[in-house]
């Protein structure tokens, strides 16, 4: 997919990585030799926003931005994984489903055979990014509480960075101060008591500070320390760690962009709420669903947001009894603005019925992609969208993505041309081992029927 | 969008003032077939917005007069019969659902459809020229279904393929209702029963009575299996053996319709479908019956149609099957496929050209001709991506 398609190629795993690709490549003694004559074949292909996987049983409860996706993921889920592959999909990237607000970490998953359950996922990437969803389906005053209070976790985490910070100025303060004490004390005591040596009592910073437990967090500067600190020995006073906030921690890997932000929201001002956001705490920010990006594109670009669109833009949708209308060609308005885009099985809000957001949907993700293609004025290829772009996107194209050396030997055999759909998938390899195979599609080598 | 059907409908009256002898369009490129199969390069010769014939390439020999398109862009382009949706609500989004009487023969669907709504425009621009919309399907008789071409006839009034029918019936939950019943599946039954015998006696409904003289034809919506049953029962007291539309819970009846020469409309279906739903579509090709798609539009988006053909397609439907079930089959249901359906001679040319196999999602809607009139052009690349709100609420009379 990187490049241009070959005819009568040799594709040689070795394990379960590509070794080589290309039309001279050696077949070595004792292999293996699949036959895939006459069929196309393909890498596996991605679904960047699937809720496969992601049952019913653990949809609900708190949103939380310690939740992780893969938590939840249910590995005996065996049937909608199968009709996942059988229509060639193989990695999935998932997001927590608890409600609006922080809802936690994503993971990106490949569907390999696993020894614990048929279908274990396998991680390529867990915590690859931080989830807000901002409840684009519910009432605006409910969103604008979720607004709210995602934003004051994200202010609780910058105070809580900065409470640490200064809590270790203050520790570093404070050490210095009894050290220098304890070098006062041991100059004063020139003649080398023992004893004394080791008066200041609880001294070096790494106990945990286990006395007065009931001292607040630190608003200010706890714990002493201050100007005139040292002027009476008694009061040197060790400063107090802040509890430990893990949701924090989780939030401030977003904000010092080790990890990017996926919001899922779907109007415009639900979007631009998200860039909001973005700015304040400049974020690394994607938008998931994003029904009205293409409205709002240039600001999109500017704010170099990125976009994992749910359903094609452009197409005509209803929110309550206002039927909105859209011009053809609205991922073209993202692309000429210049705003990165793939395409998912996603939600967008007012195409309910399409079944976009479902799990089941993870297998329809190419023909998903082929209406984007359909809305779009430019020859837009829909398996790129949905395997090396996909990939890109998401950070893991130097493990999948596309057929070449090195990558995981995730690889669909089809009968004919994907797009097609009267083609069938054949066979499908995940990591170089066969998941799935059709027996009554034959190969042109078999003298069958393509 | 407005100013484009502006642009339109000035080009329907040109073309209806008496043009000296007959000015000929010719379409140039792959055209479905009667049967539903592709054949390349082809003509499609459209006079008086009629199709004249449909010739190789080659034989088209156009005069001077003539204009002849060809899609040299697109050269996988496909000249297709204009998509027919069975069971749309377009132009009637809110207004066709009567909940009063459980038993309403004489309600028109074509009562409940506005001029000029936005939903017209947004099904032709997805390739589809006609609607059927059936009413009442909450109603055990929901009363004459009306079919519709989606784009204006010359003097901007609706263009109506079809006022009358086919008569459609509903069995299902749907009809139940606690404050005017029917209460239970057995008493919509009986509703059925009697209502049919007062017609039968000649003291119904004219239109019931049609129905039972077979003058008129009848499409049954059946919620489950049962209901298919049901409807097999009482309407073979009459001899009757009408068409019908099966719920996705419906479709273990397909067995027992095997042979039974009528027609099955199914769909829409979507990416949330269960496998045993999006493999009913072959089923019903393996049973032998006609089969026809619904897709819903506006409820569904226009694509919705095309993506319920290519899931049937994917989940073994062969795909000359699928392309007449969104054309030439949806025609005989609604009772209009002596116009329009196929591309033959002497039918209406109410064609729509794809950038490719409908049946490929990818394949854009290149124009849509009704009528022989170009009704919908792709707008040019130079995209605006302006947009705009519309209530569908009864407010919108514009």
């Amino acid at each position: 997919m990187n490049g241009p398609a070959i005819d009568g190629a040799t594709i040689h795993i070795a394990g379960s990585t590509i070794r080589r690709i290309g039309k001279n490549v050696e077949i070595p003694e004792g292999a293996t030799v699949i036959d895939a004559a006459g069929m196309t074949v393909t890498p596996g292909l991605i679904d960047a926003d699937a809720t496969l996987g992601m049952s019913y049983a653990t949809r609900g409860g708190t949103p939380d931005p310690t939740n992780r996706a893969f938590d939840a993921f249910d590995r005996y889920a065996t049937n909608l994984f199968k009709d996942a592959v059988r229509n060639g999909v193989t990695t999935l990237s998932i997001a927590p489903r608890t409600g609006s607000g922080i809802t936690g970490a994503s993971a990106i998953v490949r569907l390999q055979p696993g020894p614990d359950g048929p279908w274990a996922g396998v991680v390529v990437k867990d915590r690859a990014a931080l989830c807000i969803d901002l409840g684009s389906e519910h009432a605006p005053t409910q969103r604008l509480e979720t607004l709210d209070r995602v934003r004051k976790q994200f202010r609780a985490a910058v105070d809580y960075r900065e409470a640490l910070e200064i809590y270790k100025e203050d520790l570093e303060e404070y050490e210095k101060k009894v050290k220098e004490r304890a070098e006062k004390e041991a100059k004063d005591k020139k003649p080398g008591d023992k004893d004394s040596e080791k008066k200041p009592e609880g001294g070096s910073g790494n106990t945990q500070a286990p006395d007065r437990p009931d001292t607040p967090r630190p608003s200010g500067r706890p714990g002493g320390g201050d100007a005139q600190g040292g002027s009476k020995e008694d009061e040197l006073k060790k400063p107090v760690e802040p509890a430990p906030d893990r949701k924090s921690e989780v939030i401030l890997k977003a904000i010092d962009r080790e990890i990017p932000v996926r919001f899922r929201c779907e109007t415009s001002a639900d979007i631009f709420n998200a860039l909001d956001l973005a700015r304040e705490f400049s974020l690394d920010v994607i938008l998931d669903g994003a029904t009205e990006a293409y409205l709002i594109a240039p600001q999109l670009a500017k704010a170099e947001a990125k976009v994992v669109l749910g359903a094609a833009l452009g197409r005509d949708f209803y929110i309550g009894d206002v039927h909105r209308r859209r011009r053809v060609g609205g991922v073209d308005a993202l692309t000429d603005a210049g705003v990165t885009w793939i395409i998912g099985s996603g939600r967008g809000i007012g195409i309910e019925g399409s079944g976009l957001g479902e799990p089941s949907a993870t297998r329809f993700v190419l023909a998903n992609a082929q209406l984007v293609a359909q809305q779009s004025e430019r020859e837009i290829d829909p398996l790129k969208l949905v395997t090396i772009d996909a990939a890109e996107f998401l950070g893991i194209s130097d493990t999948v993505g596309s057929l070449a050396p090195g990558k995981m030997a995730d690889i669909v055999i089809w009968s004919g041309d994907p797009l097609d759909p009267a083609s069938r998938v054949r066979e499908v390899y995940i990591g170089g081992e066969l998941v799935y195979r059709d027996d009554s599609i034959t190969t042109a080598s078999q003298g069958g029927k393509r | 969008m407005r100013r484009l059907l502006g642009l339109a409908i000035s080009a329907c009256l040109l073309a209806a003032l008496p043009a000296a002898g007959q000015d000929r369009t010719i379409l140039i490129g792959s055209v479905v077939r009667p049967d539903g199969t592709i054949a390349p390069d082809m003509a499609v010769v459209i006079a008086g917005g009629k199709v004249d014939r449909v010739v190789a390439a080659k034989e088209a020999s156009p005069d001077a007069k003539d204009t002849v398109v060809r899609f040299d862009e697109h050269p996988g382009a496909v000249i297709s019969p204009g998509l027919i949706d069975l069971r749309s609500l377009a132009g009637a989004l809110s207004d066709a659902f009567e909940r009063t009487r459980p038993v309403d023969p004489d309600l028109s669907a074509l009562d409940a459809v506005k001029i000029g709504d936005r939903t017209f425009e947004s099904a032709l621009a997805g390739g589809i020229t006609a609607v059927m919309i059936v009413p009442g399907e909450t109603n055990i008789v929901g009363g004459a279904a009306a079919t519709v071409r989606t784009h204006p006839a010359a003097d901007g009034s609706l263009d109506v393929l079809r006022a009358d029918g086919p008569m459609t019936f509903t069995l299902g939950a749907t009809v139940l209702d606690q404050n005017r019943g029917p209460t239970s599946r057995a008493g919509a039954q009986t509703m059925l029963r009697d209502a049919l015998a007062a017609a039968k006696a000649g003291k119904g409904s004219e239109r019931l009575a049609k129905v039972i003289n077979k003058e008129m034809d009848a499409l049954v919506v059946c919620e489950a299996a049962e209901d298919v049953d049901a409807a097999a029962r009482t309407f073979g007291e009459y001899s009757l053996k009408p068409n019908m539309v099966l719920g996705p819970d419906a479709l273990e009846a397909l067995d027992d319709l095997a042979g039974s020469k009528i027609s099955v409309v199914l769909g829409p279906l979507t990416f949330h479908a269960p496998q045993r739903v999006l493999m009913g579509p072959a089923k019903a090709a393996k049973a032998d019956v006609d089969l026809a798609f619904a897709g819903r539009t506006p409820i569904l988006e226009p694509s919705g149609l095309r993506v319920t053909a290519a899931l049937a397609v994917r989940y073994g439907l062969d795909p000359a099957a699928a392309r007449l079930a969104m054309t030439r089959n949806a025609a005989r249901v609604a009772g209009v496929a002596d116009r329009v359906g196929t591309i033959e001679p002497g039918k209406d040319a109410d064609i729509v050209v794809f950038s490719g196999d409908p049946l490929r999602l990818e394949a854009k809607v290149l124009e849509v001709y009704v009528k022989g009139v170009k009704a919908y052009v792709r707008p040019a690349s130079e995209s605006d991506h302006s947009w705009d709100d519309v209530a569908v609420g009864g407010s919108d009379h514009d």
